[in-house]
């Protein structure tokens, strides 16, 4: 079997199970433009995850995987069509016939859908040119983090800095702190650089009071603090995937696996 | 990964265990064909439409895939980031223990 078990945030944008739109492919308030791209890419991409899973089933695949071969596997897996770049140079030119937040849909579209650097850099250059206003610049921050090995750093850097000046939404500039933040923390990041990571997050933790975003930037404390070997397990209450609520709890008294997984 | 938990959870059955997922696909869709496809049968949460972003992961500080963590009787945390056999290995010893206190 062939299969991703163990990943990196940063490397989901190179999975399948992101080529979707998330929340916002529904939404009532979009132009239909919009609406038909997702739904188009939806399909194109379902095909490519057909023709791919196809692949691995070839013996030509079988014989490089067995082989190591991972020059060859590489070159066949190359032949499969990604529509991605395709689409999200479709939603550029579509950017370009619209305006305010239409245009803000279309530039995130493609950012976070383009796996290219390129398409990516050049979003994020014209949301930071026109739009450090717009309060839906926090569709292209829930995603942010997975572009960070596709947006340049200095780019990243200089964008997250404009919006942190000069946009008048608390949300959208609590995701600037905390993004930022996340990028001053990466590896070998000097006491300077953390100390003033740490001056984000909480001002990002104050900003964003009140909605999912604390729960994430408070995550590293919160594993630290409740999440440790020999700690009570903090109680997990949601849905299944039938919609059925159910919590953690409810198992006490048995052994248990938790085990965060998916498909992709 | 999913064959080691199929076997874990189908060789376990009728012990005082659960296999509990939290499920970080977008697509249920998706997720009913492979789980009946590969023969998921455990619970899980599901994260909702932001997938690895969503909520729970968010709050578990969860950044990479499969995250494991191993809770015993009483609900305190065990083990944590043992996958394969060494999950398999860590559930059995609480079993064990749970085994001896009787």
């Amino acid at each position: 079997m062939h299969r991703v078990t163990v990943f990196t945030a940063a490397l989901l944008l190179a999975l399948p199970v992101m080529a979707q739109d998330g929340s916002r492919g529904g939404d009532p308030g979009r132009p239909p433009a919009y609406s038909k791209l997702v739904a188009e890419f939806a399909a194109a991409s379902a095909k490519s995850q057909v023709a791919m899973k196809e692949l691995l089933e070839t013996d030509e695949f079988k014989k490089a995987a067995e082989a190591k071969d991972t020059e060859t596997m590489k070159a066949l897996r190359a032949k499969v069509t990604q529509p991605n770049q395709e689409f999200a140079q479709r939603a550029l030119a579509e950017a370009e016939k619209v305006q305010g937040d239409d245009r803000v849909s279309f530039l995130v579209w493609a950012a976070v859908n383009g796996r290219s650097g390129e398409i990516a850099n050049h979003a994020v250059a014209a949301l930071q040119q026109d739009h450090l206003k717009s309060k839906h610049l926090t569709e292209l921050f829930e995603n942010f983090a997975m572009l960070a090995n596709t947006v340049d750093d200095d780019q990243a850097a200089a964008f997250l800095a404009k919006v942190q000046a000069t946009t008048p939404h608390a949300q959208v500039h609590a995701w600037a702190d905390y993004l930022e933040a996340r990028r001053l923390n990466r590896r070998g990041a000097s006491d300077a650089d953390k100390a003033r990571a740490e001056r984000l997050l909480a001002e990002g933790e104050t900003l964003a009071a009140g909605t999912d975003l604390v729960d994430l930037i408070a995550a590293p404390r919160f594993e630290k603090e409740k999440l440790q070997i020999g700690m009570p397990a903090p109680d997990i209450a949601g849905e299944d995937i039938d919609g059925v609520r159910f919590k953690l709890s409810d198992y006490r008294g048995k052994v248990l696996v938790v085990d965060f997984w998916g498909f992709w | 990964m999913i064959p080691h938990e199929r076997s874990l959870v189908e060789k376990l059955k009728d012990k005082p265990f659960t296999l509990i997922g939290v499920n970080s696909d977008t697509d249920k869709a998706l997720i009913r064909r492979e789980a009946k496809e590969k023969g998921v049968t455990w619970r899980s949460f599901w994260c909702g439409d932001k997938g690895t972003g969503g909520p729970i992961p968010a709050k578990w500080n969860v950044n990479g895939w499969p995250t494991i963590y191993v809770i015993d009787d009483q609900g305190v945390i065990r083990f944590k980031g043992v996958k394969g056999q060494r999950m398999e290995d860590a559930v059995e010893t609480l079993l064990a223990e749970m085994a001896q206190r009787k």
